[in-house]
This record gives C-alpha cells, sequence and structure tokens, in this order.
C-alpha cells in the first residue's frame, strides 16, 4: 500500500480500502495501527491510522484540549520509507488533539524509522501545537553528503531530525521518548530540530547531540531527560538558552547555555559535562541546585544578577552555596 | 510564522549568517580536538542578531504580554511569543519570590 501524500478525499478506491484493511482496533475515541510482519506496510498503516484518528468525534464532540483522540502504536517496526518508489512518507501531526501513543512502556518496541529529505523534514514532523507523544523509539536513517572532507549539513533549523517540530510549540507533551539521529559525525540527520525554541512539556526523553533546543532556546519543562553535546539551549557556539526548568537531567559538554550562552532557568539534580551550565564567558544567572558540571561549568563560578548556586559540584570541587552579588 | 522575544525590546532572531554557519561547522568539526599545546580548541562565539519588531506587531506583542503576565510581581527570566496565522502562542518564564513560574500561552 503507497500512500503518497495526498488527502484521503483525493485517495483511489483501492487505496481507500488497503487504508480500511490496515487500521486496526477502532473506537470513537482511538484508533490501533494495525501490525504486520512487514515494517513498511506497517508504516503506511500508521500513516493511515493518524489520517483516521484526524477525524474521530470522540465522545460524540468534536475534538478540543479535553475531548482527545489517539492513535495508539503497539509495538513493532514502522518503517516510514512506505510511498511511491520506498520514498520516505513523514508522519506530519498537524492536527491539534490527536495524540500518538506507543501500547508498551519500553519505547524500543515502538519504532519509527524512515529517510526524510535531508532539509525542512523528519521522521516525525510536528505543526500541531497541542500534541502528546508517547513511548516511541523515532530514528532518523537519512544521511547527508561529504563534500571536501565536511558533512553538508545546515547546522541550523533546516536540517531534518528524526524530530522536526515547529518551534515554540508549548502544549506539547512528549513522554518517555527516544530520538535518534547521529552526532554530526557520521553524516547521519541529527536526533531532535535544532536552532528552534523548545517550550513544551518533556518527560523521560532521550535525544543526542543539540537535542531539546540546542543552538536554540529550552524553555520549556524538563524532566529525568537526556541529551548530548550541546543540548538543553546548549551549543560550543554560544548561541542558546536554557530558560525554563531542569530536574534529574544530564546533558554532554557545553551543554544547559553552555560555552557562551546563557542559563537563566531552574536547574535541579542535573548534569552537565565541561562549559555547561551558562560557562565560557556566557550568563549563569539562574538557580542552580544539586547539580554537577564539568571544567569551567557555571561560569567559572561567576554569576549574573539572579543567579544562585547551591550545593553543586565543578571541576574544582563543592560549592556549598553561591549568589550573585552586585 | 514568526517568533518574537523580549530582551528589553520585543524582537526577531536572524537567521545565521554564512559566516556563522562557518564557524559553527569548524566549531563541530574541532569537537574534542586539541591544540599544539595540548588544550582544547576553544570553540569560535557566535552572536545571534535580532531585528525590532515593527510597531504594529509590537502593539499586538504587547497587548498578549499584558493578557498572560502574572498579577503578582515578578522577574522575568525569557519569554517568547510566536504568532503562526494570526494565533499566538508562547512562554513566559518569570520568578515569583524566587520561585519558578511558567505561564504558557496559547490563543
Amino acid at each position: 500500500m503507497a500512500i503518497t501524500g495526498k488527502k484521503p478525499s483525493e485517495w483511489s478506491v483501492a487505496t481507500q480500502e488497503a487504508v480500511k484493511a490496515a487500521i486496526g482496533i477502532n473506537s470513537p475515541n482511538m484508533i490501533t495501527v494495525k501490525v504486520t510482519d512487514d515494517a513498511k506496510e506497517n508504516g503506511a498503516a500508521l500513516i493511515a491510522a493518524y489520517t483516521a484518528a484526524k477525524a474521530l468525534t470522540p465522545n460524540g464532540a468534536a475534538l478540543s484540549a479535553t475531548n482527545r483522540a489517539c492513535v495508539i502504536v503497539p509495538p513493532g517496526k514502522y518503517d516510514l520509507d512506505c510511498g511511491i518508489e520506498n520514498a520516505c512518507v513523514p508522519l506530519v501531526l498537524d492536527t491539534e488533539f490527536v495524540d500518538i501513543v506507543g501500547l508498551t512502556s519500553d519505547n524500543s518496541l515502538q519504532h519509527v524509522y524512515g529517510t526524510p529529505p535531508a532539509t525542512n523534514s523528519g521522521v516525525i514532523v510536528q505543526t500541531a501545537n497541542d500534541v502528546h507523544i508517547l513511548n516511541l523509539t523515532v530514528e532518523i536513517l537519512t544521511e547527508v553528503e561529504e563534500v571536501e572532507g565536511n558533512y553538508a549539513y545546515n547546522y541550523d533549523d533546516t536540517d531534518s531530525a528524526a524530530y522536526w517540530p515547529d518551534t515554540d510549540l508549548t502544549a506539547v507533551i512528549i513522554d518517555n521518548c527516544r530520538f535518534v539521529g547521529a552526532e554530526g559525525a557520521t553524516g547521519l540527520l541529527l536526533s531532535m530540530r535544532l536552532g528552534i525554541i523548545y517550550s513544551g512539556t518533556f518527560t523521560s526523553c532521550t535525544g543526542g547531540a543539540g537535542s531539546f533546543g540546542g543552538a536554540g532556546t529550552a524553555s520549556g519543562t524538563f524532566t529525568s531527560c537526556t541529551g548530548g553535546v550541546g543540548s538543553f539551549g546548549g551549543s560550543e557556539s554560544g548561541n542558546g538558552t536554557a530558560s525554563g526548568t531542569f530536574t534529574s537531567c544530564t546533558g554532554g559538554n557545553y551543554s544547559f547555555g553552555g560555552s557562551g550562552g546563557t542559563a537563566s532557568g531552574t536547574f535541579t539534580s542535573c548534569t552537565g559535562g565541561n562549559y555547561s551550565f551558562g560557562s565560557g564567558d556566557g550568563t549563569a544567572s539562574g538557580t542552580f541546585t544539586f547539580c554537577k558540571g564539568g571544567v569551567d561549568s557555571f561560569n567559572n563560578r561567576t554569576l549574573a544578577e539572579g543567579g544562585k548556586i547551591y550545593a553543586c559540584v565543578d571541576d574544582g570541587g563543592f560549592i556549598d552555596e553561591l549568589v550573585y552579588i552586585p | 510564522m514568526v517568533t518574537y522575544k523580549f530582551n528589553g525590546a520585543w524582537v526577531a532572531e536572524q537567521p545565521l549568517t554564512k559566516e556563522q554557519k562557518e564557524a559553527v561547522k569548524n566549531n563541530i568539526a574541532n569537537r574534542g580536538k586539541k591544540d599544539k599545546d595540548g588544550k582544547t580548541v576553544k570553540p569560535a562565539k557566535i552572536q545571534r542578531e535580532f531585528s525590532p519588531a515593527d510597531k504594529t506587531v509590537e502593539k499586538q506583542l504587547v497587548a498578549i504580554f499584558e493578557k498572560h503576565k502574572p498579577k503578582e510581581e515578578y522577574s522575568l527570566i525569557d519569554t517568547s511569543i510566536t504568532i503562526e496565522n494570526g494565533k499566538a502562542r508562547g512562554i513566559i518564564n518569570c520568578r515569583i519570590n524566587g520561585e519558578h513560574r511558567q505561564i504558557r500561552i496559547a490563543e
């Protein structure tokens, strides 16, 4: 079954019948993806299930923040390279109040992957604001070309990623998802879109380099999340901001507004690598409690106005209490 | 769709210039590398550029912010407002009596 990106009303009768057959258990509130042993069929069924869910009227009423529809994603491999000639058909979350929920809490069992175009796309593309995504592993397999020894990334928000949302989606809630891409050194694209604002709510999620607002802004709510180098509003280039709340999160080097960026949020029990937490002549104006950084973290203990450190550790040892004094 | 931030005035972030992108590329290529003295290569810093919101948009942004801002005395940490198809969304991060508060805007 090939889904071409056309609207359902434009599908052929045969495609419509195939979509109906691909959709599993239905109710007015949810669509369950019908899973087979063919990953491409599963990918097409996932796209079809989402399309069908957009038309649901749970409880006999229109979709709303308190009357949501959901797509249940059972364990399986979902290859979104399921279009014509194996073209990738990204899962585009473009409708408010339609959620995507992996059936088991082991997110590795619900594995969604594909090779979207290298720019302005993703395996999951999100334009709707109020969407919940739970229990998924989402992986991008697209590689960019190598040109004169360098990979042809754009290094900005146009680079595709496993998870490629619009900027500043304040109402999104993502729980227990793993976004997989490269670490910027293999030609594979990144796990989460770079250079935008992440203002939603993220719990128990994992991303790679530049995830959760890398080279952008992490202004949302982050709990028990793990990122790589330059994550959580970090970047070695110093153009990130971490202004949200961060609890029990772990980043790599240059994370949490690191390396010349701004760490102005509230950080509790977080761990960064070297040059994290507003380091490198950045701005450490946040509240840091029980956090651990590496070399030059917390801007070398030079706080900006409003900055407070309680019971934190850097490469110089334990910091009992340090408060900005004008 | 345009996103505005407040840094004393309402501004929109500009895309990275070609030179800035080149700096980012070099920083990533030099990750973990040491210089001839065995020290970690310091990444080049880039300064994002902003352009002020025009007067009409600024009025709209001020009205949205005033509608959603805390009623109590607050200290602003950061705020963003994105306007898309005439609808606004965004977040206000602030502190009230030292406690972090987040106010999400979705109109």
